[in-house]
This record gives C-alpha cells, sequence and structure tokens, in this order.
C-alpha cells in the first residue's frame, strides 16, 4: 500500500490532513507548537518557522475540541482534527515562503498566523556513505560479470545446435539461452548497439524480412515460426561474437550506484509494460524464462544493497520482500520439475489479473528506491 | 480569450484555454475566464468545492458535470485485511483530491506523487469520486457473502445485448467527475498509484457531456442521439423523493452497512449513429416519443408537459412502444420504478466497417435495482430504439454509503 510504504518506510511524506504518531515529547528543532482555545484562538497568535518540511504540534487548552488549519488563502496546506481538550496532536506540513493564515479550533475561533521565513533545504543528498554505495556496487559487478559469462555459453547451447542444423534442440534451447541476459537487462541495454543487434524485437524494423533485424528475435521467428534453422548461421555467428564483445565491454564497465539503483524498477519495468502481454516472445511462448529472470536480476540488486536498506529503509525492504514473494508464489507454479517453464499461454486468466497487481506493486515500490538511497 | 502578445504565456493558460472552450456551456459553476497571464494560477479550474464526507458519497444527486470517468476493477488483494487498507489509502487520497489538500512531495529524487496534469496548485474543479462494489465483491474471498445487498447480482444479459467480455462486470468501480477531463484523470493515476497492489484494471469508459443549464423537469442536455435526455429526471434536491427513489434507508430489507449506498447500473450502450443519421425525423420522434427540437413529449408544447399515454395513438400522438412511454409509463403502480439516470456520451474512435464507435455511458441510481433498472429495462426490451442501440458492456454494482467524519469508505462493510 502506497500509504504504508510512504508514511512507515520514508517517515517524511505525511499527508496534509493527516495526523501522525509523532508526540509532542518527540521534538526536533525547527518544529512549531501552537496551542489554542476554541474560544480565545492560538498561543502564540503569530507562529515562525522556516520555510521546508516540519512537524506542528498542537494543544487544546481550552473547555471543546477542536481542529487546527494552516491555510493558504482558502486552500488547507496542513490540518489535524477532534483534537479533544487537553490533549496533543501533531502534523507534518511544508510550507514555502510566506505568511499563512491558521484556524484556530473552528471557524468561529479567532484567526492565527504562521510566518514562514528562508528557503526551503533540499532532501539530504548523502543518507548513506560512498563506502556502502562502492561495497553494493562491487557486489553488483560481480555478478553481472558472472551473467556476461554465463551468456557466452548459453548462446552457444542455442547456436550450436542451429549451426548443426538441428532444429528440435535450437528450439529446446532457445528459452534458457536468454536467461543471462535478461538478468542483466539494464546493463545489457547500456550498450545500446550490442542490444539493437542481440534483443531488438521485429516491432522495432519494418518487418521480418528487415536484414536488421537479427538477434535473437530473428532466430526465435525463423525456429518457431518457420520451424527451420536455414539461413540462421550468420545470425548465430553474429550473436556469438555479440556474447563474447559484450562480456568484455562489461568486465571493464563501472557501476554507478545511481544505474544500479534504478535497475531493479527497469527491470520489473520490462515484465509489467511486455512481458505481462507474452509478446516478447510471441513465436516461442517462452516468456516465464524472461519474466523470472528479469525478477530475478532485481532481486539481485535489492540482495546487493540490503545491508544498507535494512538501516535506512526496513519497512520498505519488507514490502519488496513481500512482493517478491507473491511473484515468486505464483510464477514458480509454473516451473516444470526439469527447470523448464510451461508456455506463456498457459498462464490462467486470474494469475495474469494477479502478476499485473504484483508486478505494478512492484514496480510503484521500487521506483522509490534511489530516493530512498538518497540518489538523483 | 485573446491570444497574449506576450511570448512566456505558461502552458497551463494554453490548457486552460482549451478545455475551457469545451466547456463554455458551464453555467453555474465558477470556470473562470481569466484575462491572459504569465503567473501559473489554477484560475481556468472550477474552484468548486464538494463535500467528501456526508451520509450519501457524493457524485450521485450532484448534478452531472461535464467529464467523467468510469473505472472497473479487479480486485487481486488477497483477503479482507487487504481490502480494507486498500479502502484507507483511497479514502485519502480521494478526500486529498477533492478536497484540493496539498500534498507534500518528498523530494526531486523519489518520483512525484502529484502528476500536475491540471498544473502545480490544483483547484477541487468539481471533482467527485465514488466507489461502488460488484457481486462478485461478495463471493468467497472476503469472508462478506451474508452481507451482499440483497438485490446485488452480476448484469444480466438481455435480449438485445451484445456484451464484450472484455467490458463488463468488476468486484469494484470507481466514478470520477470534474468539470474537466484533465482533473479526472489525474485523479484516476493519482488513485490507481495509490492502490497498484489490490486493483487491476477491467474495463473503463471515459465520458462527457454538456451540463445542464437548464432548471429541473428541463434540460439542455442532449445525447448522441440528439435528443434531450434527462427531462423526466427526478428532482435531486428534494430529500424526501431521493430517500423514495435512490438511497436505501434503514426502512429497507437491506443490510445495516448498506444505508445511506445507492444501486448504481452502468451500461455502455453503443449508439449505430450512422443509421440513426439516416432516419426520418418523424421515425426518430416516434421512437423516442418526444419532439426532437423541444423535448416536448409528442402532441405537447413544452417539455415539461406530462406526456398523454392515449391508448390507441394517432399520427403525432406518442407510440404505445415509444421509448419514454415504455420507461415511465408514469401510472400510480409505476412510480416506484423510477430510477435517477445520470450518464455521460461516449466516444471510442471508429469499428472494422468505418462506423462511429460512440454511445451512452449509462449510469443510474435507485434504492431497488429490481423495482427501478430491472424492471425499466424488461419493459424496453423489444422496443423500436433497439435497432440502433447495441448494449456492449457496463455492469450492476452498489454504491457504498458516504464517509463519516473519522470514517472510511465501506468501514461499515468491512470493518
Amino acid at each position: 500500500m502506497k500509504k504504508v510504504i510512504s508514511v512507515a518506510l520514508l517517515s517524511m511524506l505525511v499527508l496534509a490532513g493527516c495526523s501522525d504518531a509523532a508526540d509532542s515529547n518527540n521534538k526536533k528543532s525547527g518544529d512549531v507548537s501552537i496551542s489554542f482555545d476554541t474560544k480565545k484562538g492560538c498561543t502564540p497568535k503569530t507562529s515562525y518557522a522556516t520555510a521546508g518540511t516540519f512537524a506542528v504540534h498542537v494543544h487544546n487548552s481550552g473547555n471543546e475540541a477542536g481542529e487546527l488549519e494552516i491555510l493558504d488563502g482558502d486552500r488547507v496546506k496542513g490540518e489535524v482534527e477532534n483534537i479533544l481538550p487537553n490533549t496533543d496532536k501533531s502534523f507534518t506540513v511544508k510550507l514555502s515562503q510566506g505568511t499563512y493564515e491558521i484556524m484556530c479550533g473552528n471557524k468561529q475561533s479567532p484567526k492565527g498566523k504562521i510566518k514562514v521565513t528562508g528557503t526551503a533545504t533540499k532532501d539530504s543528498n548523502n543518507k548513506v556513505s560512498k563506502a556502502d554505495l562502492s561495497k553494493a556496487t562491487d557486489a553488483y559487478k560481480k555478478y553481472v560479470v558472472e551473467q556476461s559469462e554465463a551468456l557466452k555459453t548459453s548462446v552457444r547451447t542455442l547456436t550450436d545446435p542451429i549451426r548443426q542444423g538441428n532444429l528440435a534442440a535450437a528450439q529446446a534451447a532457445y528459452g534458457a539461452s536468454r536467461i543471462p541476459y535478461e538478468r542483466i537487462e539494464p546493463i545489457a541495454e547500456l550498450f545500446a548497439s550490442f542490444d539493437a543487434r542481440m534483443d531488438a524485437r521485429v516491432d522495432d524494423f519494418s518487418g521480418v524480412d528487415d536484414p536488421e533485424f537479427t538477434g535473437f528475435h530473428k532466430i526465435e521467428y525463423v525456429l518457431f515460426e518457420k520451424n527451420t534453422t536455414d539461413g540462421l548461421t550468420a545470425i548465430a555467428d553474429q550473436l556469438d561474437k555479440d556474447s563474447d564483445d559484450l562480456a568484455a565491454k562489461i568486465r571493464v564497465l563501472t557501476i554507478d550506484p545511481l544505474d544500479m539503483a534504478k535497475g531493479p524498477q527497469a527491470l520489473v519495468e520490462e515484465v509489467a509494460n511486455g512481458k505481462i502481454t507474452g509478446e516478447e516472445d510471441r513465436y516461442a511462448g517462452t516468456d516465464l524464462y524472461d519474466f523470472r529472470a528479469n525478477i530475478d536480476g532485481s532481486v539481485e540488486i535489492v540482495n546487493d544493497l540490503r545491508f544498507i536498506l535494512k538501516d535506512v529503509a526496513p519497512d520498505f525492504l519488507t514490502e519488496v520482500d513481500k512482493y517478491v514473494k507473491n511473484v515468486d508464489t505464483r510464477l514458480n507454479t509454473y516451473q516444470n520439475a526439469d527447470g523448464t517453464w510451461k508456455p506463456y499461454s498457459e498462464l490462467t486468466k486470474t494469475d495474469r489479473t494477479k502478476l499485473k497487481a504484483d508486478i505494478a506493486a512492484l514496480s510503484e515500490l521500487l521506483s522509490s528506491l534511489p530516493g530512498t538511497l538518497g540518489l538523483s | 480569450m485573446a491570444e497574449s502578445n506576450d511570448n512566456k504565456v505558461s502552458r497551463r493558460r494554453f490548457l486552460g484555454t482549451a478545455v475551457g472552450l469545451g466547456a463554455a456551456a458551464v453555467v453555474g459553476s465558477s470556470v473562470n475566464f481569466a484575462h491572459a497571464t504569465t503567473e501559473e494560477k489554477p484560475g481556468e479550474l472550477s474552484t468548486e468545492k464538494i463535500a467528501f464526507r456526508g451520509i450519501h458519497q457524493a457524485g450521485i444527486t450532484n448534478a452531472a458535470p461535464a467529464a467523467a470517468i468510469i473505472a472497473a476493477f479487479d480486485i487481486t488483494a488477497p483477503d479482507r485485511t487487504g481490502v480494507r487498507e486498500m479502502l484507507q489509502t483511497l479514502t485519502s487520497e480521494a478526500e486529498n483530491l477533492t478536497q484540493a489538500h496539498s500534498i507534500d512531495e518528498l523530494g526531486e529524487a523519489y518520483p512525484p506523487h502529484d502528476n500536475l496534469i491540471i498544473g502545480s496548485d490544483p483547484a477541487a474543479d468539481g471533482l467527485t469520486i465514488t466507489a461502488a462494489v460488484g457481486a462478485s465483491f461478495f463471493d468467497d474471498r472476503f469472508g462478506l457473502k451474508s452481507q451482499k445487498p440483497k438485490e446485488l447480482i452480476a448484469m444480466p444479459h438481455y435480449p438485445n445485448d451484445e456484451i464484450d467480455p472484455e467490458r463488463v462486470h468488476g468486484d469494484f468501480l470507481l466514478q470520477i467527475c470534474a468539470h474537466h477531463p484533465e482533473t479526472c484523470f489525474r485523479a484516476l493515476r493519482i488513485l490507481m498509484k495509490a492502490t497498484r497492489n489490490s486493483l487491476v484494471l477491467r474495463w473503463m469508459e471515459q465520458g462527457f457531456q454538456q451540463p445542464n443549464t437548464m432548471k429541473a423537469g428541463e434540460t439542455s442536455t442532449r445525447n448522441l442521439l440528439g435528443f434531450k435526455d434527462g427531462t423526466a429526471n427526478p428532482k435531486t434536491s428534494d430529500d424526501s423523493l431521493m430517500d423514495d427513489i435512490v438511497w436505501v434507508t434503514n426502512k429497507d430489507d437491506e443490510p445495516d452497512w448498506a444505508v445511506g449506498g445507492s444501486y448504481m447500473v452502468t451500461r455502455l450502450i453503443r449508439m449505430r449513429v450512422e443509421q440513426w443519421d439516416r432516419t426520418s425525423l418523424v421515425e426518430q420522434e416516434n421512437i423516442l416519443g418526444r419532439n426532437k427540437k423541444t423535448g416536448a413529449p409528442l402532441g405537447m408544447k413544452h417539455e415539461r408537459d406530462i406526456p398523454a399515454f392515449h391508448e390507441r395513438p394517432i399520427h403525432g400522438q406518442i407510440p404505445v412502444n415509444a421509448h419514454i412511454r415504455l420507461a415511465n409509463p408514469r401510472t400510480k403502480q409505476t412510480q416506484k420504478n423510477r430510477i435517477l439516470r445520470r450518464g455521460f456520451n461516449f466516444s471510442r474512435g471508429f469499428d472494422a466497417n468505418g462506423h462511429l464507435d460512440q454511445g451512452l455511458l449509462f449510469v443510474c441510481f435507485q434504492k431497488s435495482v429490481n423495482d427501478g433498472f430491472i424492471t425499466v429495462q424488461e419493459r424496453l426490451n423489444g422496443e423500436p430504439l433497439e435497432e440502433y442501440i447495441v448494449p456492449n458492456g457496463g455492469g450492476f454494482f452498489f454504491a457504498l454509503p458516504g464517509v463519516q467524519e473519522g470514517q472510511f469508505l465501506g468501514q461499515a462493510l468491512v470493518g
């Protein structure tokens, strides 16, 4: 749930009108304290604050319940409702420079004011130490290199039978041959020309006969739609070469923490935007291999960052783990005992709907990962 | 609005101009055609703010504004706790949206909460967000079988229906209405973003209409057949009439939680507009039973005249199978069959035949769907109008009771 995430995980976003759990013993510098009496209005009559996000601690010193609203014209910038006599409530508000009116109790109560000066400070950009980020990117770099090496091998399980003219073996190898690539897709995509040759779909070209259409999906088309290995040798050779060259490039790649932090969402978005419909491997129906591999790659990054997230965003981590588990549970029922995956068409409508929700929720959640780490 | 000579005209002003023209017929709302300004202000949006909390939900007896979205969802929450969380989140987001509360953003490293479709300081723009549940909400998943409103069923198939399975039913429905379509889409996107893990779109339709500028009993609103629509609608300002026709009350034999709610029927009714436009005026008028230009019942002068239903109508009188006659025979026995219609037009491009795909996004509310829509539809089955219309989607729902202070949508239902 978004609210849970944003409030619990970040404890920064507080929806206007939402009183939070911060009690008045927990005041920070920059916070504002106001007491009110529905008959007499606010004390002090004018409060002062520095622009930005701060907490307002409200005490009801009167004899009847009331509410307190900070108003910009007729727009409510922040409020807390139903404060009983002699009790306290707090809320968080974000205000820029200016003078705002305060409703102190109810509409009839004398109005108060809050004067906001100075400029809002930006969110701290160094939530996480450089050393910790390096540790995480090193771990991820190791994974990416491993996968790129694995890709050289897995590609050959597909291209060797093509060169031998063994259609059945090539078809059987297709789904699994893509796994390492899909696991590190956002990294592979940093090398645009490789991605265009290796993994572009037919939609990116004028048609299946476009000479520019090469790589995995051209092979898929010929193997599963034409039912032959004929004419694929040159494309198979090129795919071998590209996977070798890509691995060489990745070996010397420096991974930027921000790129890494964007990775999990990018991978899940791959699924959300294309694979849920089964359009990725439209000829072979092997989308579940890609689906699984994208999620694996996403989880890898989260795991590499886990030691950081445990400290800075434990609730976020719990939520991510929960949705990953949901996706795993549903997805893995489609895996055969021998490790192969069922054709995408066997996914039931109910499972497709549920996967849509879990994938979308995960994607929504992971979109906050860079921000959570203070990276922008 | 005059073109400004100033090159620094804001993007928002441009938007305001574009949508403002479309809504020029809005009278009584505070659409403000402000003078050109370089400052980005929400001036072109209406500042009308419709209360979110109350004993009934908004968006039912309020006059229909120019724009609407109806979105039906499958609920993927695994249990009642998940549904409760979804409803709590929706309540909070919907209240913030409809009441134009400003929302704190987390900072530039995060995706923004507000999509800024209607600018950085959006006005309420008459926004209402109405939530409803379908019959499938009460299946085994959430343990609420015994709480189902007595008459809530999945929309039955009627003889003239050609239902598209992709555009029918749903566990949950949101009706979003405002003076501008952008306001509706902003709200929809924020609401969906907040509920990704539990709501998955099932079908959706975008509606538009010219809000009525005339007093009760008369209407300037026309449907895409070109006829006035809504003339005979009950007067929504009459609370006791609304209790008789629209709202479930504690006198009705319904679960306690349902008091204050209303049965909501949605129907996607495609109109064969090309064929209609090739039909003679007299035939069109005989099919509906009203004068096309004035809206007066056939044989009468004024829109508000009570139609005369002759047993053996002659030329110029209302035929026995005219739409208005079947829909509302105006007898003592049929008074309880009255419904509150609140529909919109829709348009979705064109079909493979090159025919415009447009029609009526029919919406009606009633305290009893058996006495209301179902009875009326059974009378209408076989009407001559069927030659020109094809209902192809929609569903039966129950609009939740209003949200009281300190509560969330559907709290009395899900606990």
